[in-house]
């Protein structure tokens, strides 16, 4: 097998059987060597024994790869049977059914070929919930007959699951050995096919389906029953068959005693062959459920489909829509009188092109009047509030809102600052550049430099030239101010206090303005400030 | 006494070293990504109350299935109304307006990714940086809604879209595909179909005889690759005695053989259980919908549902091209 090229993807190959070296149970292994020598003969042998292991009363929940249908579900699956997937490829043939009580018919001309090799032991049985009694944590002993106990190997204390079943019902199902053969399988999917393989790592699977369709409409169990030595309940032969046809009159006599009996017990009656009804037991493996709906096929149904476009009316008595795809809806407005607004969904029968126009800041303003029939139209208003409803709900979304609504008017705020900063501090390209990176240093650099540059020489050292322009020293203002008949008599008023003539400027002084790198290496030798108390206001976040 | 949970000077050193101030030109750099996927999926209608989808029930009647345009205004709205939530005053208004064009195209992408999202097959981070880097912009959003006991009975029902280009089926990216209620399902697709398809779910390949009538099954016969063999006649499936809806396995494989004999050459022999296997194999089915384009406003107008199993060789082509 190693040496087969794995499937493509997408892609599955089926084989009919594995064969085993081993079946499962107990070995002894004897090795012998005649030896001959030249002073005479001797012999070596050693005996080892070993088993070989595997599931038997119990399968382990992950053995199980899936099961179609899957469990619990609820479906159309009366025409699907159903079939279970097992991790462990060599499973179903691990084991013996045990030999025939009687050898199968020999295949007549015409007849596809025997089927070589042991059946399987594992059979995947289907019941109605009412057909099926489940037992848990049986001694085997009381399962199984006391032959097959033996056959079995008398294993003490064993405690397993198992189903109980009317032995005429258990008769009817179990599936001939020929059928068991056929309904297990091998396959072998691309391990990349994540939608095949499941989990499983090599991407081969053994498959045992079951031969019974579901009843619709009832909750169907499926159980994986071990068979092993159970030649008491597997057939030989299969049972007689019919042919079910939709016209009774095609049916064969035996069908028509099968649908009679099925009648009978259907309204109510037992018909079975022995009376008290015999019960039976079957080791199970594994047991699933699930709910068959009852309806037609998925073809019928979507073939049987109205089709048409969002808004489209069937019948003549149906809501009054427009070809728009509105629809006159009454709305109780703020004054609490009743209106006919027009209201259309987000499905649409035809291409519209999205709204330029926005944001929109509250419903209101989403509100329209139709010109044609002077109606409102509020599915854009709603669309407003529903959104606005599943937001405020929304306890985090709200928050998060907030948190990014003020993040963005700090940094509306940084962006301003950022801007004042620039137009005050006449900063070099380069650190202007820097700016938004490291405003700290940024704007510690620029102050220094700024300091290091001085404020430049007094314009008005003594203060004299502000002094002369108010409006009290001035002969001109005060001679208009008072009527006076003209500025001489108020120079003459005013004598005395004229004011002096204007003070020399005073001398820049006379050493260079230190540089920023001095003004460093000053602040760098001098002992480090002790650290100042923050001002800044503590923010809420 | 409550320990302030930051000080001043640390609030400040904070902000001044805050990365999240660059690029300082990009007013919605800040998006917060679960704010951003939650008006993603409210571009996509999730969540919002059905009867805001569907005001009048005789729009959606039992057992049908309608197609429509999404109406683009009215999932912007829905994102404005959700902004709105805490809007009092200018400030938040004047935010609103600066950044809304910056949101909205940057939801036009994510919205692509809301479908990962539902399915938790990527995380956000993964999801977004994938539907950031996609250089298509916005287009019209179509999609269907499905009422039926289909929705309920085949769970996982398979739904693809296709454009027809040149005469090839183009696949359009599914944005939404998500069972609403019990029976109604809803699918969105990016751009406007030519043609839609809703599949059987595989479930691996299961095994089924289809129902030919109350109490009667047929199989098709297949050749070695599963594919139904034209003209071949179908097999009637034996039932076991009783009534009790057991197939003669043994007798159905006989009736396989008998295929067999009657035409070598297509029909494959039945060897063991792997060749009653692939007999017995069921095929999904899969529906197709299909537009004329004569509609006066163009784009989709499904008037004919024209129907083929997923093994039909005419669609074989089209599907091994979805694949790759």
């Amino acid at each position: 097998m190693a040496d087969l090229v794995p499937p493509a993807r997408g892609e599955m190959r089926l084989y009919d059987a594995m064969d085993l070296p081993f079946t499962m149970g107990r070995y002894r292994l004897t090795t012998r060597v005649d030896a001959s020598f030249s002073s005479g003969t001797g012999a070596l042998s050693s005996e080892r024994q070993f088993e070989v292991a595997g599931p038997r009363f119990a399968l382990a929940p992950d053995e199980v790869a899936s099961v179609i249908p899957p469990r619990n579900a609820a479906g159309a699956f009366a025409g699907t049977l159903p079939q279970i997937v097992l991790g462990r490829r060599t499973l179903p043939w691990e084991r013996s059914l045990g030999a025939p009580a009687s050898s199968g018919a020999p295949p007549a001309a015409g007849d596809p070929p025997a089927i070589a090799g042991d059946a399987p032991w594992l059979a995947l049985l289907v019941f109605s919930e009412a057909e099926l009694t489940l037992l848990e944590r049986m001694p085997l002993e009381q399962i199984v007959p006391d032959d097959v106990f033996t056959r079995l190997g008398r294993p003490a204390g064993v405690v397993c699951d198992a189903i109980e079943a009317d032995t005429s019902l258990i008769s009817a199902i179990v599936p001939s050995r020929e059928e068991l053969a056929l309904l297990a399988h091998v396959r072998q999917v691309n391990v990349e096919d994540r939608a095949l393989a499941g989990k499983d790592p090599d991407g081969w699977f053994a498959v045992v389906v079951t031969n019974r369709l579901p009843e619709p409409g009832s909750r169907t169990h499926a159980v994986l029953v071990s068979l092993e030595q159970r030649t008491d309940v597997v057939p030989a032969n299969p049972p007689s068959f019919v042919d079910p046809t939709a016209q009774p009159g095609r049916r064969g006599l035996l069908g028509q005693i099968g649908a009679l009996a099925g009648g009978l017990r259907a309204s109510g009656f037992d018909v079975p062959p022995t009376f008290p009804p015999v019960r039976t037991r079957l080791v199970a493996l594994h047991h699933w459920a699930f709910d068959v709906a009852s309806g037609g096929t998925f073809r019928e149904r979507m073939q049987a489909l109205d089709v048409a476009l969002m808004g489209d009316l069937r019948d003549a008595d149906g809501p009054p829509v427009t070809d728009t795809g509105h629809l006159p809806l009454e709305l109780h407005d703020r004054a609490g009188s009743v209106e006919q607004v027009w209201y259309r969904g987000p499905m649409v029968s035809r291409p519209l092109t999205r709204d330029p126009l926005g944001p929109y800041h509250s419903a209101d303003q989403a509100r329209r009047v139709s010109p044609e029939t002077g109606a409102e139209d509020v599915s854009y208003a709603a669309a407003f509030e529903v959104g606005r409803l599943l937001a405020a709900a929304d306890a985090r979304l709200a928050q998060e809102l907030m948190r990014w609504r003020r993040d963005a008017y700090d940094q509306s705020g940084r962006l301003s600052m950022l801007d004042a900063v620039r137009t005050a501090l006449p900063l070099a390209p380069e650190l202007t550049a820097e700016l938004p990176h490291a405003i700290a240093a940024t704007v510690a650099v620029g102050a220094v430099a700024r300091l290091a540059a001085g404020a430049g020489a007094s314009a008005d050292p003594s203060g004299l030239v502000t002094l002369a322009s108010a409006p009290g020293l001035n002969a001109e203002a005060v001679a208009q101010a008072w009527h006076l008949g003209s500025a001489e008599e108020a120079r003459t008023l005013l004598a005395g206090t004229t004011l002096a003539a204007p003070v020399a400027q005073v001398a820049a002084p006379a050493e260079a303005a230190p540089s920023a790198e001095a003004i460093a290496a000053l602040a760098s030798a001098a002992p480090p400030a002790p650290p100042r108390a923050g001002r800044g206001k503590r923010r809420k976040r | 006494m409550n320990r302030p949970w930051i000080t001043g000077p640390e609030a400040l050193t904070q902000r001044l070293s805050d990365p999240a101030q660059l690029p300082p030109d990009d007013p919605a750099s800040g998006l917060p990504p679960y704010l951003e996927s939650f008006l993603a999926h409210l571009r996509m209608l999730v969540g919002v109350p059905f009867a805001y989808l569907v005001p009048d029930p005789r729009f959606l009647p039992p057992e049908s299935i309608r197609f429509f345009h999404l109406d683009r205004s009215w999932t912007d709205r829905l994102v404005d109304g959700a902004l709105a939530v805490g809007k009092v005053g200018t400030r938040e208004q004047a935010h609103h307006q600066a950044i809304s064009s910056a949101v909205a195209s940057r939801l036009d992408r994510t919205e692509r990714v809301v479908r990962s999202l539902q399915r938790a097959v990527r995380s956000f981070e993964q999801a977004k940086a994938s539907a950031d880097s996609d250089p298509n912009a916005a287009g019209p959003i179509t999609g269907f809604l499905l009422r039926s006991v289909v929705v309920s009975g085949w769970p996982d029902l398979e739904v693809r879209a296709f454009r027809r280009s040149d005469g090839a089926l183009v696949p359009l990216a599914t944005l939404r595909l998500e069972q609403l209620q019990a029976t109604v399902l809803v699918a969105l697709f990016d751009g406007v179909p030519d043609v839609v398809w809703c599949e059987e779910p595989h479930h691996g390949v299961a095994f089924g005889v289809p129902v030919a009538g109350p109490g009667a099954w047929t199989l098709a016969t297949r050749d070695a690759t599963g594919l139904p063999v034209a003209g071949a006649p179908a097999t009637t499936v034996p039932m076991r005695a009783g009534g009790r809806r057991v197939i003669a396995i043994a007798e159905l494989r006989r009736r396989l053989h008998a295929r067999h004999l009657a035409n070598p050459s297509r029909v494959p022999p039945q060897t063991g259980s792997a060749a009653f296997a692939i007999a017995v194999l069921s095929p999904p089915w899969r529906q197709r919908f299909e537009g004329t384009g004569a509609h006066p406003f163009g784009g989709l107008v499904p008037v004919v549902a024209v129907a083929a199993t997923a093994a039909d060789p005419g669609v074989k082509s089209a599907l091994e091209e979805v694949a790759r």
